[in-house]
């Protein structure tokens, strides 16, 4: 089809910005698609699709793309003309279809995970929408989750410059998942995905800042180069000495990226948990599991064994090297960390309370009734001073906590206390779970500290087998069988009976003589256990949600987390493979995208109900949620 | 050459064969980039550090810059003094990884091994001798519908039924129920009859087809003429012969089998084996453990095939041993 570049058209595109602009506010300014494209001589396209409607368009601070008004062809094609308006290139619509300057129909691949049921559907029911709403052809393919990460969604870091927002950047310090400017691509060529969901962080959205700190992000393998201040922005919130302060940064970061769709956002996940129905405790709640200890079966009387289940064996229990979450609750069994978040995503202190007057100078108060095993004695500030100083801070040890401590000050400031200075003031520290601890008793480490010995370290059998655990977790180790899993015994002297906060049930927590987690990794057999009451909780599969929750034998809660399902679309150069340019790089057009995949069906039809609609990047129970207009 | 010296030179064979695979995979190794020393580039870059320096340190540290030839003899003796390292997606030594999967797969291999080399013979026999009857078919059916069902998906429909629905095996296998007990017996039933009816139907095809040759043999109508009980004709004139060409297949398949099947089987009932320590170690690039089960598998074939030739010549006394 051919392209007429027409006066009129071209000053309705004016108006039409213009109206945005009056509708958008000073903060939108940047963030808007066209008002940061040359006026060049592009003219809107003719064809069957028509050239009206998109007048009226109207995206507002923080539009919810998807759902209401902002969902279907309409609005999609509207925004993909205006996306079009922008390119280099003579993108249009012939009739319903999407079509590339040579007048081809534009095909697009989206990849999901292999084997994944969900990820599949969800590709799927992604290529539908695009084709009804947007005439474009898409074809799924599956791929290992390994394999993607390796060949597509990583690449070489290569470094280098280009303008972002009208700036010169440099990738100084380029990353496998941001090798450099949107010119350097992965080995192979990828337009849409749906492998890789992320996690938006709620309690510290600072963390976010890895993906959306500006264009050369650490974490930015779609290559996408944000329109508003983001670098700026992250600054003020890692300065904000006030809770009120820190909020406005945020909401104004995730309503820029409500605007944006670095990522097409489109659900948050539950977690599904299958509980014996006798099981007093599990709640529907981020936090679930904070207060384990008063958790029971009937009447509060300790009676019984806790078991779960699974699904992968456990590489490491040595609380310095474990990074795997299916460990750290095997191993958090045994040992408490040094505190935990409430019900009410609250900071409550295990092994010590955490105070801070600016976020600068941190105070850490351990409790005065901890011990290890023999013959280590009581668990002092020296214990965690050392631990810091010399394992996590040393050149060679490399623990799993290295990168938490870095450019950390800390020092004893008596026996049962201590404090740490930050490089630049935190107000959430707790909540990036930097200054999370173990008690590790510092006369087991100091041999390996005299020699540096990072694989002694790694392999001590008391690290490994938890030994030195004394009354600081709930039950003791009995047996860690690599490939079967590992079995508890209750803890009569755990220090937390003897706390003043908390749910008066610690007092006589916990509630079970005994405690397993089983590996099994056959998902079938998970969830047989379940149903026969060898195990007490199991995780279940959104497809088999409804006969769970109608059978008697299993109790279901629905466990919201923080990861996303994401469309990620490639805006680098070997993304878009269907025609020149890459349209997935103008603002207009991602937003074309997430107004053209309905999100209520979404929910509905592959999630039966079980997930939120995900607009920015934080899920909706979070504090820096942007509010309600 | 007596059956002493042929015994001799095959177990040096043997030796040699393994000490052959062992140098491959050495070159294999040397020629392969180190995982570990992309990893410590690889960090070192991300934290701002050299990444050459980092790299350089790394394969100093793993012993990695001296000459090929010092290496080699380094890993050959660790290698025969099963010094194999360390399985960090374990975090225990890969021998000890191995003898634990060995020790569970063990328990379910030995009676599978034990009940396909007794029943396959022996239905595959009855069906030659009952051939084209309703017996024969029965049996045959039964081997096919065992050789076609996938295990992984039959020990998923028995576990569903007799774990789930009936409730009389447990469905997380317990490893803390002593080797030889009843608990063990009935855990490990399913898992038992679901690879025996994997694996006997090869065998009782071959030997249905081997026997049906030697039922019509002229020393069967010589036995037969000589009032030889039916029993004795079968199980004596019939099987030997019979389980000469079966030898081959038998070893060679269990062998095959070992490592598929057992993998599935083992994920389905969630048994500790040697197939889930070799398929996790290679998921977690774990390549100490790799190399280790590579090993471990290497001389168990090399030694199956040694007992094989062995085995060989006792049931057929004219194959010779100076040809080969």
């Amino acid at each position: 089809m051919s392209r007429q570049p027409t006066i009129g058209s071209k000053t309705d595109g004016r108006v039409s910005r213009r109206r945005w602009l009056s509708a958008l506010g000073v903060t939108g300014l940047s963030a808007l698609a066209g008002c940061s494209g040359e006026e060049g001589d592009e003219g809107d396209t003719d064809g069957g699709g028509g050239d009206g409607g998109d007048t009226d368009l109207i995206i507002g601070e923080f539009p919810r793309f998807g759902v209401d008004d902002l969902y279907g062809e309409t609005v999609a094609r509207t925004l993909a003309r205006k996306a079009f308006e922008q390119s280099d290139h003579d993108y249009g619509f012939d009739g319903d279809d999407m079509v590339t300057p040579d007048g081809n129909q534009v095909e697009l691949d989206i990849y999901h995970s292999a084997g994944q049921e969900t990820s599949q559907l969800m590709a799927e029911y992604i290529g539908q929408e695009l084709e009804k709403n947007l005439g474009i052809v898409v074809s799924v393919e599956a791929i290992d989750g390994t394999r993607f990460n390796n060949e597509y969604w990583t690449a070489e870091p290569a470094g280098g410059t280009d303008t972002v927002n009208g700036e010169e950047i440099e990738w100084t310090r380029p990353t496998p998942q941001n090798p450099g400017p949107q010119s350097v691509a992965s080995n192979e060529a990828w337009d849409m995905s749906v492998v890789f969901g992320l996690n938006t962080y709620p309690l510290n959205p600072l963390t976010n800042e890895a993906f959306f700190d500006g264009a050369t992000a650490a974490y930015n393998p779609v290559g996408y180069y944000p329109e508003f201040d983001a670098t700026g922005l992250f600054e003020t919130a890692r300065q904000a000495t006030s809770r009120d302060g820190l909020r406005e940064a945020f909401v104004e970061i995730f309503e820029n990226l409500a605007r944006e769709q670095p990522y097409i956002m489109l659900v948050l996940g539950d977690d599904l948990v299958g509980y014996n129905p006798e099981l007093n405790g599990p709640s529907e709640n981020f936090s679930n599991g904070w207060d384990f200890p008063a958790w029971h079966v009937g009447d509060p009387t300790v009676s019984g064994s806790y078991d779960t289940v699974s699904a992968a064996g456990f590489s490491t229990l040595n609380p310095l090297y474990n990074t795997e979450a299916g460990a750290g609750t095997a191993v958090g069994r045994v040992l408490d960390q040094g505190y935990t978040f409430d019900d009410d995503q609250e900071y409550f202190p295990l092994l010590y309370d955490m105070s801070t007057e600016n976020g600068e100078v941190w105070t850490f108060d351990l409790r005065e009734n901890l011990t290890f095993s023999d013959p280590y004695g009581r668990v002092t500030a020296a214990d965690f001073v050392y631990l810091v100083q010399a394992v996590h801070q040393s050149d060679w040890a490399n623990t799993a906590a290295a990168l938490s401590w870095e450019g950390v000050e800390v020092e004893r400031t008596g026996e049962f206390s201590f404090q740490a200075t930050l490089e630049t003031p935190a107000l959430l520290w707790p909540q990036s779970y930097d200054p999370l601890l173990y008690p590790i008793p510092r006369a087991l480490l100091e041999p390996y500290v005299e020699s540096e010995d990072v694989e002694g370290l790694q392999q001590d059998e008391e690290l490994l087998e938890l030994q030195f655990s004394g009354n600081l977790g709930a039950f003791t180790l009995d047996e860690w069988n690599r490939g079967a899993g590992t079995t508890y015994t209750r803890n009569d002297e755990y220090y937390l009976r003897d706390i003043d906060e908390g749910p008066d049930r610690f007092a006589d927590g916990p509630f079970f003589e005994e405690a397993s987690i089983s590996v099994v990794e056959e998902q079938a057999s998970r969830l047989g256990a379940l149903e026969t009451g060898e195990a007490d909780a199991a995780g279940i599969p959104p497809e088999q949600f409804q006969s769970y929750e109608e059978n008697e034998d299993v109790t279901v809660r629905e466990i919201p987390t923080p990861y996303n399902r994401i469309l990620s679309v490639n805006q680098r150069a070997n993304g878009w493979q269907t025609g020149p340019g890459n349209p997935f790089q103008i603002t207009a057009f991602r937003q074309a995208l997430a107004a053209a995949i309905g999100k209520k069906d979404l929910i509905q039809g592959i999630y039966r109900g079980l997930a939120d609609a995900h607009f920015t990047w934080q899920p909706r129970w979070s504090t820096f949620y942007p509010g309600e207009e | 050459m007596g059956f002493g010296t042929y015994v001799t030179a095959r177990v040096m064979w043997a030796a040699v064969v393994s000490f052959i695979i062992v140098t491959i995979t050495f070159l294999l190794l040397a020629a392969a980039p180190n995982p570990d020393v992309q990893r410590a580039a690889t960090q070192a870059a991300l934290q701002g550090g050299d990444p050459a320096a980092a790299a350089e340190r790394a394969r100093e540290l793993r012993g990695l810059n001296e000459p090929l030839h010092v290496r080699y003899l380094d890993y050959l003796r660790s290698v025969y003094t099963l010094d194999w390292g360390w399985a960090d997606s374990r975090s225990q030594p890969v021998t000890t990884a191995l003898a634990e999967g060995l020790y569970y797969t063990a328990q379910y291999s030995v009676p599978w091994t034990i009940l396909t080399i007794l029943l396959g013979p022996l239905v595959g026999v009855y069906s030659a001798a009952n051939m084209y009857s309703w017996k024969d078919h029965l049996a045959t059916g039964f081997a096919f519908f065992g050789y076609a069902i996938p295990n992984f998906f039959f020990g998923i429909i028995l576990l569903l039924i007799f774990g789930v629905w009936l409730d009389v095996i447990p469905v997380v296998y317990d490893t803390s129920v002593p080797v030889f007990s009843v608990a063990n017996a009935v855990q490990l039933s399913i898992p038992v009859f679901v690879l025996v009816t994997g694996s006997i139907g090869a065998v009782m095809r071959v030997s249905r087809n081997e026997s049906a040759e030697f039922q019509h043999a002229a020393f069967m109508k010589t036995a037969k003429a000589k009032g030889v009980s039916p029993l004795r004709a079968y199980a004596y004139h019939v099987m030997r012969p019979t389980l000469v060409p079966l030898s081959t297949t038998i070893v060679g398949q269990l062998l095959a089998l070992f490592l598929g099947s057992s993998l599935l089987v083992e994920k389905v009932f969630g048994i500790p084996g040697l197939g889930r320590v070799t398929y996790n170690a290679l998921i977690a690039q774990d390549t100490n453990l790799v190399l280790g089960a590579t090993l471990a598998f290497t001389f168990i074939a090399v030694f199956g095939n040694l007992i094989e030739d062995l085995v060989f010549t006792v049931l057929d006394p004219r194959i010779s041993y100076d040809d080969r």
